[in-house]
């Protein structure tokens, strides 16, 4: 066992050598080469502490047991609608939970198209971008005022997902996967390139104006503007209730979606497109309402951080953002909505924590994420919180190769 | 013509991995981008050292070094990322993949800072600067002809491996049917790194060239790069070893062709656009095969 780690130590520091130079590839290879001893620690503490946490655990469970989930939903929910006000002026920690909530809202949009229907999509980032600047475009040329706006975002990113999936009807796979990055690339050069429309590289301001709620910022106003009548500017505090209400209504939504007629269609899609389509599921019908429905949440999405952060910079639409979106997708459990949430909240608050509680590893935060990344996959590569349906299945066909 | 020599060289990787295991190996193009880190490394430390080699044999010694580099990486990729999750669902190895590719990126920041490396000149000048015109007023340089010759060499060679040698025929078996292969005596596990360590020195001596070319590498080259290869793999039909090679010519000469027409500004964008409209008509890429769907 500890001779295999030194082999690999040693392999590991001969490789990362020309880069990383002598000191620190020893380094590697000496920190790699105390893996197994480590580990021995990390089992022996274990193993002396499992009878306590065994015991907590088995408490915590019989209590959370004790309550109905719904009471649990509830407590939840309680939880973050009253929580942040205690943090109120903390816009640090609003702004990160703001940021969390477009990020689920996000991944819930593209579950709708990868774990629902099966389609493999690669360029999501896209229709986020076009949900924020059509609304950054409409609310500073036309004082488009924010609900108009969400109105206008999802639709043009619902206008675009449904062009998108207009190809994927031919394609398959890795095919599409391709072609919807390609899309995604495109549209993104295209947001670069037009300066007049978009601000290209400079970037584009947003200007949020609200009409309902007495929301409504400084400029436009004499005097405070008033939140449910309270006097208010519109703060951070008031877009992590927005996003809250928007993620809770999307919860519903998808959770409703996914057990209607259409989400069936999805899953047949999903399992066996020939077999869909010969048992008389209209798979056109299904691919495109995939396609524009996961786009109108991206779009609603990119509709709220723009209003948030009142500039948009190209550069943020990349494939980074979609292939983290997929990640958290993929991380959480396709298909799952609980899952799909919390592999959300997990990764964005990753690179959240390392910065804040490890500045000293500021460099190292992407890299350190990216080893988590697969670490993850290696230890739950069925997802943290995988759909039930797709779970039982999973554990036949094991038991079936087995 | 030269640019597509290249993309072809990095999208056999994407291809012989997708061919074998079916799954793209998203990490490839920050191969190809620690390829380009090794050669200049290595020549560099030629520059210092060894000056009085000469320039071509300190070239090819850099070259060498790079792809043996570049194998270890592309083995070693493959052992830690996709083989514990051979038996996983589909997307598992992907989100794997795009996590390696951010831990390769970012460990190359680390190590070598986030500004531009750039290349020794003395070694690529003399190729530079020697030219040629060849018909219709079109000027090549050595260095031009080198990178296509050296491209076309490693495609011939990686054709004899794949076709002539047992390692080849045991790849060729594994990526009709691996469970009939295993069956037969393939050793599996050993047909797929040996897939890795070749796509990834592939990937290694296109990294070398394209920074002899453009002068320069930055941590975040691969990115790009790997987006183009994997752009010409899925254009020539994804699998397919000589439609690897012929989309990544095709994707060059297109995207020149497009700057030409078009202004640089869209560069990136038309190969997106040509695969697309080559995709609508052709669903499985230029020389895909074309398998009905089976339930």
């Amino acid at each position: 066992m500890s001779r295999r780690f030194f082999l690999t130590a040693a392999w590991l520091g001969a490789l990362t050598w020309p880069v990383l130079g002598t000191a620190a590839a020893l380094k590697l290879a000496l920190v790699v080469s105390l893996i197994p001893a480590a580990l021995g620690c990390w089992n022996a503490l274990r193993r002396a502490a499992v009878v306590p946490c065994r015991g907590l655990w088995a408490a915590l469970e019989a209590a959370s047991g004790r309550i109905p989930p719904r009471f649990q939903i509830w407590g939840l929910a309680a939880f973050l609608c009253v929580a942040p006000l205690f943090l109120r002026h903390q816009t640090k920690y609003i702004n990160l939970a703001t940021d969390t909530l477009i990020m689920v809202l996000l991944a819930l949009g593209l579950n709708i198209v990868l774990g629902m229907a099966g389609l493999f999509m690669l360029g999501y980032a896209a229709f986020y971008a076009i949900g924020a600047y059509a609304f950054a475009i409409l609310s500073l040329k036309f004082q488009v005022p924010f609900w108009g706006g969400l109105v206008a975002g999802a639709a043009a990113a619902a206008l675009v997902g449904f062009v998108v999936g207009l190809p994927s009807l031919r394609l398959r796979g890795d095919y599409l996967a391709i072609v919807t990055l390609g899309l995604g690339e495109t549209i993104r050069y295209i947001i670069k390139n037009e300066e007049w429309l978009t601000g290209g590289t400079f970037g584009c301001p947003s200007r949020p104006v609200f009409i309902s709620f007495g929301l409504e910022p400084y400029s436009r106003k004499i005097g405070s503007p008033r939140f449910f009548g309270w006097p208010a500017a519109v703060e951070s505090i008031h877009y992590y209730f927005l996003a809250l209400a928007m993620v809770a209504l999307s919860v519903v939504a998808m959770q409703r979606l996914s057990n209607s007629r259409i989400g069936r269609a999805w899953v047949a899609l999903r399992e066996d497109e020939t077999a869909a389509q010969a048992a008389g599921v209209p798979t056109v019908w299904a691919k495109l309402s995939a396609f524009t429905l996961s786009a109108v949440w991206a779009g609603m999405a990119g509709v709220l951080y723009a209003a948030k952060q009142k500039f948009l910079a190209p550069e943020i639409f990349d494939f980074n953002l979609s292939a983290l979106v997929l990640s958290m997708v993929v991380l959480g459990g396709m298909g799952s909505i609980p899952g799909v949430v919390l592999g959300a909240v997990v990764l964005q608050m990753i690179p959240w924590f390392l910065r804040d509680f490890f500045p000293e590893f500021q460099n190292y935060r992407l890299l350190i994420y990216g080893g988590l990344m697969v670490l993850m996959m290696i230890w739950r590569p069925q997802g943290l919180w995988p759909n039930t349906r797709r779970k039982i299945e999973l554990q036949e066909e094991t038991d079936a190769v087995a | 013509m030269t640019l597509g020599a290249v993309y072809a060289l990095v999208a056999l990787g994407y291809s012989m991995v997708y061919g074998i295991l079916g799954m793209i190996n998203f990490a490839h193009g920050e191969i190809y981008m620690l390829g380009a880190f090794h050669g200049i490394l290595a020549l560099a430390f030629a520059q210092h050292y060894l000056a009085n080699f000469s320039p071509v044999v300190c070239l090819l010694g850099a070259l060498v070094l790079a792809m043996l580099f570049c194998g270890g990486y592309g083995f070693t990729l493959e052992r830690i990322a996709y083989r514990p999750l051979r038996h996983a669902p589909v997307l598992s190895p992907l989100i794997s993949a795009i996590g390696m590719s951010f831990l390769l990126q970012n460990y190359v920041m680390v190590a070598q800072g986030s500004g531009i490396r750039g290349f020794p000149m003395e070694f690529g000048r003399r190729l530079t600067e020697t030219r040629f015109s060849a018909f219709a007023g079109a000027e090549f340089s050595l260095l031009e002809v080198f990178i296509l010759a050296t491209s076309l060499l490693c495609m011939a060679g990686l054709h004899l491996y794949i076709y002539r040698s047992k390692m080849g025929k045991a790849m060729r078996a594994t990526s009709q049917d691996r469970r009939m292969a295993s069956l037969l005596g393939v050793d599996v596990d050993r047909v797929i790194s040996a897939t890795f360590i070749a796509g990834s020195a592939l990937a290694a001596v296109a990294g070398v060239m394209v920074s002899m070319y453009v002068h320069a590498v930055k941590f975040n080259d691969g990115y790009i790069m790997g987006m183009k290869a994997f752009t010409a793999a899925v254009l020539g039909g994804i699998g397919n070893i000589p439609g690897a090679m012929l989309g990544g010519v095709l994707l060059g000469v297109v995207e020149n062709i497009g700057i030409w027409f078009l202004g640089a500004g869209y560069k990136d964008a038309y190969s997106f656009i040509v695969l697309l409209l080559v995709l609508i008509v052709l669903p499985r890429g230029i020389l895909g095969e074309q398998v009905s769907d089976k339930v």
